[in-house]
């Protein structure tokens, strides 16, 4: 199997553990997971993706915000931003 | 050594353009069909909160193998004793309820009729971000946005906000930011304001009189017990005070709710 197909495969298997853990269990224990991905994978979209993820199966539009419900959406996009800028100024990253 | 001048790569902007088609793409899809990603996503997760819900019901029991049989045993007798204890109070709880009903009638304020309807709880806090409840039930079963969820047939506990065509989103009344009227005691009308995880926060005058117990309703012709107090907080030189209560209903624990549907004809 190649280095790629081998990489991949694994963050496939990682993603489907996320979205499984995000749907049964706490939904702060697949943000972590999600970040540590940040960081093992290269461009980890999918922080983002957990963001919608958990605004779709739980949020709730909130009348002290005037109705919005997409926090975590805003909220995982920030924290992409912020530890892709991390990542790049680590000296070292594994993908 | 010779060094060979590498020329700079221009950065592509590909993966920015793509990208952007792509949040356009999902944004269009969302405005025009605004159920279509709640639908999918739903499709895949719900059945996996209804699967891990029936997996921890049975592996529930599985601790007991451990426990010994002598505390198994004591552990009984006090439950026992406890449930007896409450039996009593409950057939109290009835006849008063029954005198409460005769007493209306008489003044011409009937009972209310409302239908309930039996929900499972698929998702609670701490699981749920927001502290919210996911339901099983949705539009299929009658469920509309602003009916209230109710626990034990008495308890209220929030309100639908979401209804898709198999479960909804309940919002509870104890979600951080929220707040409700209540009455402490008899008498005593206030705002309480929501803390998270069934907990409230009131703020009142230091005088009155608001003692750690005492019951908490939300204004209404039906008694209805939404908490006790729990706490007051009496600040020195301050001349309000804080009372704290709690849903009667531990929210982390909720298996099953009720969601009231009030007739054409009640108040």
């Amino acid at each position: 199997m190649s280095p790629v197909v081998r990489t991949t495969s694994v963050r496939i298997l990682f993603d489907l553990i996320l979205f499984f853990i995000i749907c049964t269990q706490w939904w702060w224990l697949g943000v972590l997971l999600a970040l540590v991905g940040t960081f093992y994978f290269k461009n980890f979209y999918e922080l983002i993706v957990v963001g919608v993820i958990i605004d779709l199966l739980f949020g709730v539009p909130r009348i002290r915000f005037y109705g919005f419900e997409w926090y975590g959406t805003i909220i995982s996009v920030i924290l992409f931003a912020i530890l892709r800028f991390i990542k790049l100024h680590l000296r070292h990253s594994f993908a | 050594m010779t060094y060979h001048l590498k020329p700079r790569r221009k950065k592509s902007l590909l993966p920015l353009v793509v990208g952007s088609i792509f949040v356009c793409v999902v944004v269009g899809i969302h405005l025009l069909f605004p159920r279509f990603f709640v639908n999918i996503i739903s499709f895949f997760g719900v059945p996996l909160m209804r699967s891990e819900n029936v997996v921890s019901e049975g592996l529930s029991g599985v601790g007991t193998v451990f426990t010994s049989k002598e505390w198994l045993l004591t552990h009984t007798q006090e439950l026992e004793d406890t449930i007896a204890a409450m039996k009593i109070e409950n057939d109290q709880a009835k006849l008063l309820a029954i005198e409460n009903a005769e007493l209306k009638n008489l003044l011409g304020r009937g009972a209310t009729s409302s239908r309930l309807i039996l929900g499972a709880v698929l998702a609670r806090p701490p699981q749920t971000a927001y502290d919210s409840l996911l339901i099983d039930l949705g539009s299929d079963s009658g469920i509309a946005v602003g009916d209230r969820v109710i626990v034990s047939g008495s308890v209220p506990i929030g309100t639908v906000v979401q209804v898709e065509s198999s479960f909804s989103k309940v919002v509870l009344y104890s979600s951080a930011g929220e707040s409700i009227s209540v009455i402490i005691g008899t008498s005593t009308q206030a705002t309480a304001e929501a803390l998270g995880s069934g907990s409230f926060r009131v703020k009142i005058p230091r005088e009155v009189p608001i003692v750690q117990g005492d019951p908490v309703a939300i204004p209404s012709i039906r008694a209805e017990l939404f908490g006790t107090v729990v706490k007051v907080d009496l600040v020195e030189g301050d001349a309000f005070k804080y009372v704290f209560f709690q849903n009667p209903v531990a929210i982390t624990d909720l298996r099953f709710v009720q969601v009231e549907k009030l007739n054409q004809n009640s108040l």
